[in-house]
């Protein structure tokens, strides 16, 4: 048995399905077909029911992805068969070439502006926008370069420019660009499979009869996100085809069986409205039936934004002057109405992405007659495909939004998880063991500098010499080297390879991007990472300042010297540990609750199960044979302990560190858990004369009684109270399929939790300075994970103090205590306030 | 012929949306002028008022700015509400000291929004050279 994941599809679904993974001990692949990851999250502009910006949302997951040693991201591939049975599979991968060798490609973009070939449609952007022949895909991880190679003129013709070599192969100094590239197949070994490949929007003839593909202002809600979005072609200013802004704009929503059409276009129709208030907008849908409350909040939300509504029963569209287009439509039971629009946006149907139905026939998995991985025959969970093993989540299933979508990845996560729980952990990349020079706060810092000149990017604009000489002069810095490159590591690594250095400063590009990759580099010198500072000159400075390159590099010598001055202040610091009680209690036998508990047993976990009633039977007879099923399944199972009868006393303790009393008939019994779930009814009231755990537990409902937590869409089974989900008909009306791969969901969380022996968290977190602290408590409430308690203790002499202590194991690190504190008592390692006003310092002083 | 005064100014961003929003704005080229100064914290919750006020009545900077996520975006919840009512004491603040509100600076910029970011700063700096130098600043 493998204990290796493929994941097909890097989309919101396939990246939260590898990412649970991972943190439940397996190796996955990650496989998508297109050059950068993101899938449809990444091009939209905004989620509903959240309004959330959606790239921002997905980024930083996507380096986190991108960093975990245990996904390995497969781009711009695709799945040519599966051979073998669950547990054992053989998985054939043909990776498509970008000539371009990412190994090597640094993203220093030198080659696009040498490229002859210019005006290459973005496919990213659906045509909008135009690149080179050699360009990025998207502004997305991976950020490789790639060869377009119907328009490369060498790829076409075998020669360009005129010299021996093209342009691009000249100007590339790290030698990336590879003519020679094909296809490559490769073979994966893996455990399971999750199909995550999404959905697309069905472009068919009717989009003709609105106009579409023959007047320019009418266009598809996936073209208007990319209008939208501040990473689109636009810089996110919505204009037409001759560059002016819309005034007015309509939306008209072709599909009313499912809501996904019309939420998506009412928060296009929002963000429009948001951008320009004087903007008319409006909505034309045919009766599309909204249940769900945060989805009809939602609409509220718009149309006290200026969002017109309208149920229409025909529309139809004619070109009108000056690029407008004339809509007319029936409204429900009125006489026919006309309007004069400036742009008509159409929201066809969602279908199976295209590369679907290939990847059904080369694997061998049934698709439902609308092309969705939806099986016809066999047993009934939705996640399961007709193939064993083979395991499918999101719009691949049918279109879903954002929050459902991460539901389904964490469920399916969870039966691949259940499946392979005896290969947990066995093929997971070695941690390297970390050595470091032991630093005290006595040692003098002596910084190692390094300056980056990425090619051109930073090269090209500022007086590098006149850089590098003055940050020679620099207190502690005692060495500078320029780098081409620096991100290759040969200079650092040399520099590092002279003993006598503690911290080590990098002037190049963004720490966002470039940190995982020196933090190594300082690492494999023997240098604490958090003694490492990156200096964001190209993107903060020469990208920005690009006209002027005296100001530009007098600009570059304070962040240098703000760089400094920071790292000096620097500590070394270690990760947390924080030790985790394997067990996990789930309160309420629903079928929420019975699926997560099954599934958490069946990965081999502890699970205690509470239910109320004296029998879980009890459940079962008001529930479907399928649910029944669960519950026989689940109590063969060793390692799950159900609690009939029974209730939930007091509850204490956080995340990963909990511990509740049961009362059964026969009395109390106390559990030590790593993580709780409620997957109670909705209207089950808590507190009880044995204990309120909601309180205890900080839960919170809303006005209809719902369980409420973390906000967004990527987290909806969390709770802000870290450590404790939320489950089922407990958190909104759904069905019983739904409530159960919310339970699953739930499962997939909180294995991520017990599945450890402990977790390791980063050191950026809040430390109370207690001789400062004098108990005022202000600090306490703005905490968002509860982490502050005010104590009080007594002094040998027998005098009280009080003072507040942080929680490691639940502080995020955000900070909002050290900017509450009045006496500077609190602060968060490496943002202390001193390090923080010395780069203020730094700001007012001259070169 | 005497040189312009350059305001030299703090931004403070946070580390989820507008830190992203300057190197956004890099990857797409929009140019500011060269006066800004990032400071990265992980939330704009994280910010002291002192750090603030400090900045200007010890006359370090010009103007500072403040930049979070949208409303609804905190990576922290409400981080940047937080922000936002201490900014309300910081404006109160500025009056106490005599300094102009123009100096301080509250914006919601996503990561997308590189666009938004340099059009803030540029602004921020117009403002500022009109405002002429922090009379603290000896």
């Amino acid at each position: 048995m493998k204990g290796s994941v493929l994941v097909v599809g890097a989309g919101p679904a396939g990246m939260r399905a590898s990412s649970e993974l991972a943190n439940q001990g397996f190796s996955v692949f990650l496989v998508e077909e297109k050059p950068t990851i993101g899938g449809k999250m990444a091009q939209i502009d905004k989620m509903f029911p959240s309004n959330e910006c959606s790239s921002c949302t997905i980024l930083p997951r996507m380096l986190e992805i991108v960093n975990d040693p245990n996904i390995n991201i497969i781009a711009f591939a695709e799945v040519l068969s599966i051979a073998g049975k669950p547990g054992d599979f053989k998985v054939k991968v043909l990776k498509k070439p970008r000539y371009v060798d990412p190994m090597r490609c640094n993203a220093c973009t030198d080659c696009f502006p040498v490229c002859p070939v210019g005006g290459v449609p973005m496919e990213y952007n659906l045509g909008r926008g135009a690149s080179k022949a050699i360009s990025f895909y998207s502004p997305f991880p991976p950020r490789k370069a790639l060869i377009h190679p119907e328009k490369c003129t060498y790829l076409l013709s075998g020669e360009c420019g005129d010299q021996e070599q093209p342009p691009c192969v000249q100007a590339c100094e790290r030698r990336a660009i590879d003519f020679s590239q094909k296809p490559v197949t490769g073979e994966l070994h893996v455990g399971a499979v999750i199909i995550a490949t999404g959905s697309d929007e069905l472009h068919t003839d009717p989009l003709a009869e609105y106009g579409y593909g023959k007047m320019p202002n009418v266009l598809t809600a996936l073209e208007y996100e990319r209008l939208l979005s501040g990473m689109g072609p636009s810089g996110g200013v919505v204009k037409r085809d001759d560059g002016t802004a819309p005034q007015t704009v309509a939306w008209y929503v072709m599909d009313s069986a499912s809501p996904i059409g019309f939420m998506t276009a009412v928060t296009e129709a929002m963000g429009t409205a948001e951008k320009n208030s004087n903007a008319s907008v409006r909505v034309l849908h045919e009766n599309t039936n909204i249940s769900r409350e945060t989805y009809s909040d939602f609409i509220q939300k718009a149309q006290e934004a200026n969002v017109k509504i309208v149920p229409v029963d025909a529309v139809a569209a004619t070109e009108g002057t000056d690029g407008n287009i004339n809509i007319s439509y029936q409204t429900a039971g009125r006489e026919n109405q006309l309007a004069d629009v400036n742009m008509f946006v159409l929201v066809p149907p969602l279908a199976p992405s295209e590369s679907a139905q290939k990847l059904a026939q080369n694997i061998d998995v049934q698709l439902n007659p609308w092309g969705f991985f939806d099986k016809q025959s066999g047993d009934t969970h939705p996640i399961h495909t007709s193939r064993e093993g083979i395991f499918v989540c999101g719009s691949a299933l049918e279109p879903k939004g954002i929050d459902d979508a991460a539901i389904q990845a964490c469920a399916a996560a969870s039966h691949a998880a259940a499946l392979l729980s005896e290969a947990r952990g066995t093929v997971l990349a070695p941690q390297p063991e970390k050595k470091y020079l032991p630093i005290t706060s006595e040692d003098e810092p002596s910084i190692a500098a390094l300056i980056c000149k990425c090619g051109p990017n930073i090269g090209g604009l500022l007086d590098i010499n006149e850089l590098a000489e003055y940050t020679a002069s620099l207190p502690y810095v005692k060495q500078v080297e320029v780098a081409p490159f620096g991100c290759g590591g040969g200079e650092i690594r040399e520099m590092l390879r002279r003993k006598g250095f503690n911290r080590v400063l990098v002037g190049g590009c963004s720490p966002k991007t470039h940190e995982e990759v020196f933090a190594m580099y300082a690492e494999g010198g023997g240098i604490n990472r958090y003694l490492m500072e990156i200096v964001n000159l190209r993107n903060h400075c020469t990208w920005v300042h690009s006209t002027d390159p005296k100001a530009a590099t007098e600009k570059a010598k304070t962040l240098m010297r703000m760089g400094a001055r920071r790292v000096a202040l620097q500590e070394p610091l270690e990760d947390i540990h924080i030790p985790v009680s394997p067990a996990a209690l789930v309160i309420g036998g629903t079928p929420s609750g019975v699926a997560c508990a099954l599934k958490l047993a069946q990965a081999d976990l502890q699970v205690y199960l509470v239910e109320k009633e004296s029998d879980l039977s009890v459940v079962k007879a008001n529930q479907s044979t399928f649910v029944g099923r669960l519950i026989d399944a689940l109590a063969k199972l060793e390692n799950a302990r159900i609690f009939t009868g029974s209730e939930l006393g007091a509850v204490q303790g956080y995340l990963g560190n909990f511990n509740a009393e049961i009362i059964t008939s026969a009395g109390k019994e106390k559990v030590d858990i790593g993580s709780i779930v409620i997957a109670t009814d909705q209207n089950i009231a808590t507190p009880s004369d044995n204990g309120d755990y909601e309180a205890q537990l900080f839960l919170q409902r809303s006005a209809n009684n719902f369980f409420v937590g973390m906000l967004g869409n990527l987290n909806p089974l969390d709770f802000n109270t870290a450590g404790v989900f939320k489950c089922g008909p407990a958190r909104m009306e759904m069905g019983v399929l739904d409530a159960i791969m919310d339970g699953e969901g739930a499962a997939s969380r909180i294995a991520g939790i017990i599945s450890k022996t402990e977790m390791v968290k980063s050191p950026i977190i809040s430390i109370v300075v207690d001789e400062k602290c004098d108990g005022c408590a202000y600090c306490i409430e703005p905490c968002p994970a509860r982490a502050v308690t005010l104590i009080e203790y007594m002094h040998n002499d027998g005098t009280k103090k009080k003072t507040v202590e942080v929680n490691d194991a639940v502080c995020l690190g955000c900070g909002s205590c050290m900017a509450t504190c009045p006496k500077d008592a609190v602060y968060i390692q490496n943002f202390k306030p001193e390090q923080i006003m010395e780069m203020v310092q730094s700001v007012s002083e001259e070169a | 012929m005497e040189k312009e005064f350059e305001p030299k100014i703090v931004a403070f961003c946070c580390n989820w949306c507008s830190y992203l929003a300057a190197d956004s704005a890099g990857m797409a080229r929009n140019q500011y002028p060269s006066n800004v100064h990032i400071i990265r914290c992980m939330c704009s919750g994280m910010v002291h008022p002192n750090f603030v006020i400090d900045a200007l009545t010890k006359g370090l900077a010009d103007g500072v700015m403040v930049c979070g996520c949208h409303p609804g975006d905190c990576h922290y919840q409400d981080g940047n509400k937080r922000a936002e009512s201490r900014s309300e004491a910081i404006f109160l603040m500025l009056e106490d000291f005599g300094l102009e509100q123009e100096r301080f600076r509250l914006e919601w910029i996503s990561a997308s929004e590189g666009q938004k970011f340099a059009g803030v700063s540029g602004e921020m700096t117009q403002t500022l050279k009109e405002l002429g130098p922090n009379f603290y600043k000896s």
